[in-house]
């Protein structure tokens, strides 16, 4: 497997299964992963991060809760085909905006800024993945 | 693999120890309960002398306790025979080794307590630590020794292994030497494991779940991967109504100092009243910081 290892951050406020899980997200979003790209197994991802295979296997079953990763008995886990966002996936972006929402009003932009920054970020993520495609 | 009863491999309920104490009991347990299931980490963490050696010693039967069960394999720790002690790893803090005996001499003492004795299991495990078989404990360094230690304990092919403190005094290598097996013994049998250790970073990669002694008593006992997201650490400076604050639910911990409270709380509880103090903070934390605000003096 050439893709760089995902990293455990133990000094990190954020749970050790939902970083992987943000970075197995990050991934597929700069295209870096693509659908039908397949997983290390639980057990391998726990060997290279150090971590518990019970924290690996607890973040598979978010990602493929979320859509995300589909697991087939046997053969591993994949990341699916792009299937409809789930509603529990669009409720967590939803709350994920809400904190930039409050800086952006306390800063006195109005709601057509804000949408006009979101647009912004959501486009260099696209741009993130054109450049991973041609390097 | 012999019969397991369902539930926790191992469990302490309700348990309080009390010592005499020059006409002055005292408890160094106080209603103590926790569980280990089975295929999982249990991260006992605690400031020395907080209790978790004597949580250990109850558990296996080698301390009665005043009041309160306790439980492994489905039998009471009091009435643990022979064939459950085969079954339990337990490394002692201090990875105490008879200077009189190499590594190999006692390893053949070991093997015939264990029918699971696995000598194959044992040589790896000796070359991976770099250990040689002929060497006394009086030639290994205190991270050798560990480790010699803990060979011995992992080749018997325990369901349940306890390790009190075993990365005591130990540099970073041998630290991830240790927790490396027992990331394996996990991994590749499902063995048990109770953990007491200081270092709080290795506990955020290995634990299932966590719990946290303080002067006998456990203030904290959750799943690992909830309780980070679930608990913030709220500053409140100059409290006008500082004596309400501690009783607000799911406060799990308030200190009050010269000009500031701080307070531990599960946020979907206590957050909407804590945020009503004016000038409050909040704060995630990461599991050390979470471990200090909980433990600290005050």
């Amino acid at each position: 497997m050439s893709r760089a290892p995902f990293k455990a951050d133990p000094t990190s406020p954020t749970p050790i299964f939902l970083q992987i899980v943000d970075q197995v997200k990050l991934r597929v979003a700069t295209g870096e992963l693509k659908p039908g790209d397949s997983l290390m197994t639980v057990r391998e991802l726990a060997e290279a991060c150090a971590v518990n295979p019970n924290t690996i296997a607890r973040a598979y079953r978010e990602l493929e809760k979320d859509g995300v990763l589909t697991l087939i008995q046997g053969s591993g886990s994949f990341i699916s085909f792009g299937s409809k966002p789930s509603a529990r996936t669009v409720r967590r972006v939803e709350g994920l905006l809400q904190s930039p929402a409050v800086e952006a009003r306390l800063a006195g932009l109005d709601g057509r800024q804000f949408a006009g920054l979101a647009r912004k970020s959501f486009a260099q993520t696209q741009r993130l993945e054109k450049r991973k495609l041609a390097g | 693999m012999p019969d397991n009863p369902p539930g926790p491999v191992a469990a302490l309920e309700q348990v309080t120890v009390t010592v005499p104490n020059k006409g002055h009991p005292k408890n160094i347990l106080t209603e103590v309960s926790f569980s280990i299931e089975p295929g999982t980490i249990y991260a006992l963490l605690g400031r020395n002398g907080a209790g978790k050696t004597t949580a250990i010693h109850v558990l296996l039967g080698l301390l009665n306790p005043t009041s309160g069960q306790s439980f492994a394999f489905g039998r009471a720790s009091s009435e643990l025979g022979r064939d459950a002690f085969r079954r339990i790893g337990y490394m002692p803090e201090g990875h105490p080794m008879d200077p009189a005996f190499s590594i190999r001499h006692a390893a053949r003492l070991h093997r015939p307590l264990y029918p699971s004795w696995d000598d194959a299991f044992f040589s790896d495990c000796l070359k991976s630590f770099s250990l040689r078989e002929d060497a006394r404990p009086a030639q290994l360094s205190r991270g050798e020794r560990a480790l010699a230690a803990l060979a011995l304990c992992v080749s018997a092919r325990p369901d349940f292994l306890i390790l009190d403190d075993p990365t005591l005094g130990l540099d970073q290598i041998a630290r991830n030497l240790v927790f490396g097996v027992v990331l394996r013994e996990l991994a590749d049998r499902g063995c048990s494991i109770l953990l007491t250790t200081h270092d709080i970073f290795s506990v955020a990669k290995l634990a299932d779940r966590v719990g946290v002694l303080r002067d006998g008593s456990v203030i904290l006992d959750e799943p690992l991967s909830d309780i980070l997201g679930a608990v913030r650490k709220y500053v409140i400076p100059f409290p006008a109504r500082a004596a309400d604050i501690p009783r607000i639910p799911g406060v799990l911990r308030a200190i009050q100092s010269e000009n500031e409270w701080r307070v531990v709380a599960y946020c979907d509880r206590a957050e909407r009243r804590l945020m009503e103090y004016p000038g409050v903070s909040v704060h995630k934390m990461n599991l050390e910081e979470l471990f200090i605000a909980m433990v600290e003096p005050g």
